[in-house]
């Protein structure tokens, strides 16, 4: 009987995503508690007055009261300041590093698939020696190695790294695209490869790079937040979600000032926990298979 | 098998070879070495009234470099040290001076105690929890069991480590803090157990969600199959089906992942062996990372380089022998 139905026109794929997507409550809830964290941290200055850096020298380690919310670190600066410009540092690194490997996979993925022959084949043997390079080890020897660890050649770096998963996801879907009746038609009527990819092939990827990008996220958030925890990714004062945690350096602190490591964390936590939510969400709601069989 | 065999571990020498060259470039552009390091301490002793001069200081950081041969360009020293190598040979330590291979030996002992420990809890529990969780589909387990998966999931180790610490070694006090054994205390191997359950819990539960997840999908995947039905039909006992037909047969995701991790966890030991002051591989590298000891570092890249490459292709030999539909040769 269903098989009768005709479909509806106005119904496209997007909507019936979306439709799927709003059934997971979590999901939805990860959405308005990751626009909050969002906000606090866009709103940072008007919401923490003392700013990540200055330094109340009189209230060392104080305890959180009503002047510093979250109390202050080991040199007075408040902790509550901290975390919230650190959110800012934080996120801001990890979506250019997600960005430079999305950059590459996307740009390699595609000429690899499409071109096929002698650059599919050296694009591939690159992948998979830049896959087998230990990438946490490498990122933590440049930046010890180079005295001063500067952030911005860790980000370059892991996004040269990271790249090889993309481009495997964007080679299979080109090459299972190329050969859809759409390109095939485009083909026949002269359209130039360039354009085929671009308007043709690639738009059809997007909603899947999508998924990937709320795979990819979390990962990076970690990495740096490790980086920085260790000393090695963003430097002091500025402040960054892993080295706030950093901060602690001794188990007298860790055991009786938890308000200096405690909130860092669990921003971390909650903000890959929302990420994650969503992209388990998102998949579900892309899935082709399920798109289809409705 | 054998040709295939033969094929990969061929394609394995190029790629060690491009990325030993990769990183030895990388470290000779890093500025400082452990001469100049050295030398840090003995300019801050020697203040205004030393009658050290800029020039016989130059001069002593010359000959420091001239017997280590950091003088010569980074090329001749990669094709040396390469030499070196193809002889088995990783060189010495700059800075203590002892074998890089005595070194590192030393410190593989307690990584590999950690690692074995860790990937045996996260596979052992996330395949049982996941076997679990499928059998009970859409049940308040199978609900929690997913929302703690994402939990831990979300948690970058260090902070999961310090949760650890501060809830089990500071409050409780059940467990120490740190450390591999309780110093200045003859060997007891429950000592030693109480030392290792905090760093293997930290970095066992990375892997362990993942685990748990794939090993539902492709359990309930399995669970739709024909042969599943005709196990149930010929009145196979349910236990049995699920354990001898289905489990099987989802393991081989589950292989895959396990591989993964075996490669993942050397960085990941990083961090926790740094939290927990665990004497392996990773703290040795933090260390000699900081002391600019070259030949050690570069051991240790090429070790985990190695490590990395071999489990990938054992990963692909194992997926045959669970999976026979998977043909190598093509």
């Amino acid at each position: 009987m269903a098989l009768l139905q005709i479909e509806e026109p106005t119904e496209t794929l997007s909507s019936r995503a979306w439709a799927r997507f709003r059934r997971h409550r979590l999901a939805i809830a990860s959405t308005v508690v990751l626009a909050v964290i969002l906000l606090l941290v866009i709103a940072a200055p008007l919401l923490a007055p003392h700013g990540p850096i200055y330094l109340d020298v009189m209230n060392r380690f104080a305890s959180p009261d009503a002047d510093h919310l979250l109390g202050t670190d080991r040199v007075g600066r408040d902790v509550w300041a901290r975390v919230l410009y650190g959110g800012r540092v934080s996120l801001s690194v990890s979506l250019v590093i997600t960005g430079i490997l999305f950059t590459i996979g996307i740009v390699a993925g595609a000429v690899s698939g499409y071109a096929g022959g002698v650059v599919d084949v050296i694009l591939q043997r690159t992948m998979e020696i830049v896959n087998a390079m230990p990438a946490l080890i490498i990122v933590i020897s440049i930046a010890a190695l180079s005295g001063d660890p500067n952030i911005v050649v860790t980000m370059i770096v892991l996004g040269l790294l990271g790249w090889g998963e993309i481009y495997r996801f964007v080679r299979g879907q080109i090459l299972s695209l190329r050969e859809e009746d759409f390109v095939m038609a485009a083909r026949s009527i002269g359209v130039t490869q360039r354009k085929i990819v671009l308007r043709h092939v690639l738009p059809n990827v997007v909603p899947y790079l999508v998924v990937q990008l709320a795979f990819s996220l979390p990962g990076a958030i970690l990495t740096e937040t490790s980086l920085s925890f260790l000393g090695l990714g963003v430097q002091e004062p500025t402040a960054s979600w892993g080295n706030v945690v950093g901060a602690v350096r001794s188990l007298d602190n860790l055991e009786k000032r938890p308000w200096m490591w405690l909130p860092a964390g669990f921003m971390i936590t909650l903000t890959v926990l929302c990420i994650n939510f969503i992209g388990d969400a998102l998949r579900d709601a892309l899935d082709p298979r399920a798109l289809i069989e409705k | 098998m054998g040709r295939y065999l033969v094929k990969r571990l061929m394609l394995m020498v190029p790629v060690l070879f491009v990325i030993s060259l990769v990183n030895f470039a990388l470290y000779s552009f890093a500025p400082g070495d452990p001469v100049t390091l050295m030398m840090n301490p003995i300019l801050a002793t020697s203040g205004a009234g030393s009658r050290m001069t800029m020039e016989k200081l130059d001069e002593m950081i010359e000959t420091q470099r001239e017997i280590r041969g950091l003088n010569r360009p980074w090329y001749v020293r990669y094709v040396l040290w390469l030499g070196e190598l193809l002889r088995g040979n990783l060189g010495r330590s700059m800075v203590s001076k002892i074998p890089v291979s005595e070194i590192i030996g030393d410190f593989t002992w307690p990584s590999v105690q950690l690692n074995i420990l860790s990937i045996a809890l996260s596979t052992f529990l996330g395949v049982a929890l996941g076997v679990l969780q499928a059998v009970r589909k859409y049940s308040l387990f199978d609900y929690t069991a997913a929302f703690f998966s994402f939990f831990y999931v979300s948690m970058p180790g260090f902070f999961l480590a310090m949760l650890l610490i501060y809830i089990f070694a500071l409050v409780l006090g059940w467990l120490p803090t740190s450390g591999y054994e309780t110093v200045g205390m003859p060997f007891s191997l429950w000592d030693r157990i109480r030392h290792l359950i905090l760093p293997a819990a930290t970095l066992s539960f990375g892997g362990l969600p993942y685990i748990m997840r794939i090993t539902r999908t492709a359990m309930l995947e399995v669970m739709g199959e024909d042969y599943i039905r005709t196990a149930r039909a010929k009145g196979l006992s349910e236990k049995f089906v699920m354990l001898k037909h289905a489990l099987r047969n989802c393991l081989i995701p589950v292989t895959t992942l396990v591989g993964g991790m075996i490669m993942w966890l050397f960085g990941g030991s990083v961090i926790v062996e740094t939290v927990f002051a665990w004497p392996g591989l990773g703290l040795l590298f933090i260390r000699v990372v900081r002391e600019r000891d070259y030949p050690v570092i570069m051991g240790l890249v090429m070790i985990s380089s190695l490590l990395s490459i071999v489990v990938i292709l054992l990963t692909d030999v194992v997926y045959t022998m669970v999976d026979p539909r998977v043909r190598l040769e093509r």
